[in-house]
């Protein structure tokens, strides 16, 4: 009896964690894509600084205070590469990049001559400082779960009082604000929010690829459990049963049935990956026939693997093939692949009967639908006419390499 | 016939050997680990040691500390233990057991089945759905220094011609350096350049050659295209194979990279 407990328990979802389906694989996913452009953020920055230097009137100890504070931005660049950036890494660090976001305005209404500083309508003295870190914060998911709905109230907030704080400086160092100032400050405002919305937006295309990625999963999940339950778990009771009832025959009979569930999941699941093994392929279809027909020849492919339309394909065709060789009486086949010009050829040989005349022009038999799908994606199934029954037949499939609509490289 | 069985499923195994020794009056012991296996081997002769492939709790331990290296390949050490490490370890013997590798067809072992094949002319397989009349078959044949292969294995053989792995894989010191940082999940050259010691410069360098010798073993492999990418993902894939202890201490990287 323990061996079934243990079989089950092994087999319950339980026993290994899953990939967990909800915000926390989303916030996940975001996370690494954030991973580097935090460091373009910083880049991005320490240009604008340049160009202040370069276009307003400071003194020398001003220029050599913003070029080291560019200089700076570089270099904060540089780490953030390899260790992250501070959205990237969480705690306190996205505070200390928003500081001196906060401090721009103030500090360069400090370091331009009196009443310089919004003179310009364009826009303010280094407007373009913010933009970077406000796309930044608007894309990452850097708000907590609990404050998620009004979390774009916290995010627009933010921006708006990057996007106006200029004016007010202009107002207290000023002592007045006019027109040029209004008009400027308006400047920057448009391109923060523009920063901003555009952020937002990359942020939730991806939040939404998550999401989606996150239900193929879960569907996954369902049918795993689907499968775990119905074919596993019905099986163990079926043999549990079987043993207290000492029915030895039901015992035999629902392990029997556990294993052709077993090896029907990894051939599902071997065509799955996105590269296919194409000795794993071979190895499970002659796992499933090698009870009731000789395997004479198998191709040795070591490592070989194909792209997984292909894959799919060739697993359906040895599949179909295999099977057509024992139903019509096949007492042994021959199974040989090989891989040239951009094509995949697999042949299996046996010593049933000669196939029927047109035999692949029946549109209800399988080798017709074999035939259709191989020819859909560019290749083709070829019946080897043979006059004499004792001869071997031969069924070759060609399948290319890259199939048709497949957008997969590499 | 002394026989060693080397698995860890102590359950299957301690059966499986059961039934060898009354079926087939062998003199079968068992060894949960490959650790446990070399030291017996070291104690007693056998005639045959039937090793599985991979050990489930040795390669899942591993994996973290796979997983958390990222500054240097030492942090690696020691390397993850297989079925390899005992075929190694009986080939330096005096006198050396024959070997059957008892194997399930998965593609995270093709390699160590190419390299068992081709590095400790192992000819006799078979697979974990084997009968024990078979493994008995088996055995026998490589204790006659026969070849046997299960039908379910035997495509995962190297095929004829195909160039030995270590000359496509290993032929370059630096590559088996540059392997194994890839393997431990390195996908920037930069990374790579800090686990390895090598610069930057070499390790871009190195990518066209090993992504060439990569597509002559997996002919779907484009060479010429995202040569890091193609790699890295083909290290992962076969992480257990390219941080192997045995594979190690067959094709060792030099320690200190271009500092040397």
């Amino acid at each position: 009896m323990e061996v079934f407990d243990s079989m089950a328990e092994a087999l319950s979802p339980s026993s290994r964690a899953p990939v967990p389906l909800n915000a926390v694989m989303t916030r996940t996913t975001i996370r690494s894509l954030v991973g580097r452009v935090e460091s373009v953020a910083f880049v991005i920055q320490a240009f604008a600084i340049f160009s202040t230097i370069n276009a307003d009137k400071l003194s020398h100890n001003e220029q050599t205070f913003m070029i080291g504070f560019a200089v700076l931005h570089l270099v904060v660049g540089a780490v953030t590469v390899r260790f992250g950036g501070p959205f990237y890494r969480g705690s306190f660090w996205p505070l200390l990049w928003f500081a001196p976001v906060f401090s721009m305005p103030v500090m360069m209404a400090a370091f331009v001559p009196p009443g310089d500083y919004g003179i310009s309508p364009v826009c303010p003295q280094l407007c373009g400082y913010p933009v970077s870190p406000v796309a930044i914060a608007a894309f990452y998911p850097w708000i907590g779960n609990q404050y998620k709905p009004i979390s774009l109230w916290i995010k627009g907030a933010i921006a708006a009082a990057i996007a106006l704080e200029p004016l007010i400086v202009m107002r207290v160092v000023n002592g007045t604000i006019t027109s040029y100032n209004v008009r400027g400050t308006l400047a920057q405002a448009i391109m923060v929010g523009g920063m901003w919305a555009a952020g937002e937006a990359i942020g939730r295309i991806c939040r939404r690829a998550a999401a989606s990625q996150a239900e193929l999963l879960r569907k996954e999940y369902d049918r795993q459990f689907g499968y775990l339950h119905s074919d596993i778990e019905t099986g163990l009771r079926l043999a549990e049963m079987g043993y207290r009832d000492h029915r030895p025959d039901q015992v035999v009979q629902a392990l029997k049935e556990l294993s052709t569930a077993v090896l029907e999941e990894r051939m599902r699941l071997s065509v799955a990956q996105q590269y296919v093994s194409v000795a794993e392929v071979i190895g499970l279809h002659i796992r499933r026939i090698r009870q009731v027909v000789s395997v004479q020849a198998i191709p040795r492919v070591d490592v070989m693997t194909v792209a997984q339309p292909t894959g799919a394909l060739l697993s359906r065709a040895l599949g179909d093939l295999l099977k057509n060789s024992i139903t019509h009486g096949a007492a042994s086949v021959w199974i040989d692949f090989r891989v040239s010009a951009g094509l995949v050829h697999l042949e299996v040989a046996d010593d049933a009967p000669p196939f029927p005349p047109r035999a692949a022009d029946d549109p209800t038999g399988s080798l017709f639908k074999l035939r259709e799908a191989l020819r859909r994606a560019g290749g083709d199934l070829i019946l080897e006419a043979s006059t004499s029954e004792s001869e071997r037949k031969a069924a070759q499939v060609t399948i290319p390499t890259t199939p048709h609509g497949w957008a997969g490289r590499g | 016939m002394r026989v060693l069985v080397v698995e860890d499923h102590q359950q299957y195994a301690g059966l499986i050997c059961e039934k060898l020794a009354q079926g087939f009056q062998y003199d079968v012991e068992l060894a949960l680990t490959p650790d446990d296996a070399n030291g017996r081997l070291a104690e007693r002769s056998y005639d045959v040691v039937v090793v599985d492939v991979l050990y489930r709790a040795l390669s899942e331990s591993y994996n973290a500390v796979r997983e958390a290296a990222r500054n240097s390949l030492s942090e690696l050490e020691p390397y993850n233990l297989s079925g390899l490490a005992t075929l190694h370890h009986a080939s330096t013997l005096e006198r050396p057991p024959a070997a059957v590798i008892w194997t399930s067809g998965d593609p995270n072992r093709a390699l160590h089945l190419v390299l068992a094949h081709q590095e400790f002319r192992v000819r006799s397989y078979c697979s974990k759905e084997s009968s024990v009349e078979e493994i008995a078959r088996a055995i026998e044949a490589a204790a006659a220094r026969r070849s046997h292969v299960d039908s379910a294995i035997k495509a995962f053989l190297p095929r004829p011609g195909l160039l030995p792995i270590r000359e496509v894989l290993f032929g370059d010191t630096k590559w088996r350096a540059i392997w194994r940082a890839l393997a431990a999940g390195s996908t920037a050259h930069e990374v790579t350049a800090r686990m390895t010691h090598y610069d930057q410069g070499t390790i871009r360098k190195c990518m066209s050659p090993m992504a060439l010798q990569l597509a002559t073993l997996d002919p779907r492999i484009n060479p010429r295209k995202q040569q890091m990418n193609v790699l890295s993902s083909y290290a992962v894939f076969h992480w257990e194979f390219f941080l192997d202890q045995a594979v190690h201490e067959l094709f060792p990287h030099s320690t200190t990279g271009w500092r040397a």
